[in-house]
């Protein structure tokens, strides 16, 4: 124990050096829990690489493929393509730094019904999300990085509809904003600066 | 502790060289893995293939791919394949460059799982699953290391039915290093 509180405690005052990151490219992978969604909770797997703008923003640019059980009935399958933007209200890198994040993604859906793969129907959109996350510095180079936002869909949402006891899949009529709240758990490492020193 | 010491030693008078932990270093290995499924119990074997690229002290990228083998203890197997490939990053805590070689880390990996289960008319499916590592290795040679590896898997199986896919694995055996930082 003692040796794991001094590893934290070394990667802290090692972290905390106030060197510019501006410029900084990392790159990693993640893994998404989806909740909160009329389809169900779901997993997913994705990556991202990051671009530092200036010490108290960076971008986020990231690809996650997520698929739901709804309901025991159908597969709901996501795929996201998109960007956030991270604002961290502390300047200075420490161990743990919070951050507040907003982007913009594109979207796809895809929905099979599981008895009847032959039923499948499926949807292109786009969605905005905003949240909040906090980075675990580890080392200089490495963070591990836990997010929650709430992703909404601008577009018309699939749904499942019971006909003759048998389902069917159909698009949702009126534009009723609805989506899901996406937690993610993120590995990333610096690979280096593209500008700035 | 005497003993263990005079085994260490003794590993060393074999390889002929000290080992010592370099500051990066790529390294793999292949070896068969026994898991055990948690929502029916079975036993599991599959094919466990690792490539690690140790970027700093504290920090490694890792690669894994597991083939799934025909399990033989069990007649009806759950899954006809389950086929998975990771790719993550570990930490670890305890590692110095220049010091004796004794290495234990913790690490996650977001993947992906190819799986059909073991009855007709189901078809195959591609489902995202993330595994948790925990993984302790002994740098015997420069190029050689033993290693034991637990791997949590969580996921779950949407083809034509939904299962649990959670799983435990261990991995054991011989890595080789093909590359050290000089």
């Amino acid at each position: 124990m003692k040796y794991f509180i001094a590893a934290f405690l070394t990667a802290a005052t090692f972290c905390a050096h106030a060197q510019s990151q501006q410029g900084m490219f990392s790159l990693g992978g993640r893994t998404t829990y989806s909740l909160f969604s009329d389809d169900g909770t779901g997993l997913g797997s994705g990556g991202q690489f990051r671009l530092r703008l200036t010490d108290r923003v960076n971008t986020d640019w990231f690809a996650d493929y997520i698929v739901i059980n709804q309901d025991n009935i159908a597969r709901s399958e996501y795929w996201h393509i998109g960007w956030s933007v991270l604002f961290y209200p502390m300047k200075e890198i420490k161990l743990v730094q919070p951050y507040f994040l907003a982007g913009h993604c594109f979207d796809y859906n895809k929905k099979t019904i599981l008895a009847d793969p032959t039923i499948s129907k499926q949807r292109w959109g786009s969605a905005v999300q905003a949240g909040l996350g906090t980075h675990f510095n580890l080392t200089e180079k490495f963070d591990v990085s836990l997010t929650v936002q709430y992703m909404i869909h601008l577009t018309k949402e699939l749904d499942l509809e019971e006909q003759n006891n048998s389902y069917v899949i159909t698009e949702k009529q009126g534009t009723a904003i609805e989506g899901h709240l996406l937690s993610t758990l993120s590995l990333n490492y610096k690979i280096g600066k593209l500008w700035g020193k | 502790m005497g003993k263990i010491k005079a085994a260490l030693f003794g590993i060393f008078l074999i390889s002929g060289t000290a080992v010592f932990a370099q500051q990066s270093s790529v390294q793999g290995f292949a070896t068969f893995v026994p898991g055990r499924l948690f929502e029916t119990g079975e036993r599991t074997f599959a094919l466990h293939g690792e490539l690690e690229c140790v970027v700093n002290e504290h920090v490694s990228v890792l690669g894994d791919g597991f083939y799934q083998l025909q399990n033989s203890h069990v007649a009806t197997a759950k899954y006809e394949y389950n086929h998975n490939l990771f790719a993550g990053l570990a930490y670890h805590p305890f590692r110095k460059s220049g010091e004796f070689l004794w290495d234990t880390y913790v690490g996650i990996e977001p993947g992906i799982a190819v799986s059909k289960l073991n009855a007709t008319n189901t078809k195959s499916s591609i489902d995202p699953v993330v595994a948790m590592l925990l993984g302790t290795r002994l740098q015997l040679t420069k190029h050689l290391y033993v290693f034991g590896q637990f791997r949590m898997i969580h996921g779950n199986h949407l083809g034509n039915e939904f299962h649990r896919m959670d799983e435990i694995r261990f991995s054991t055996g011989l890595g080789f290093t093909f590359w050290n930082n000089p």
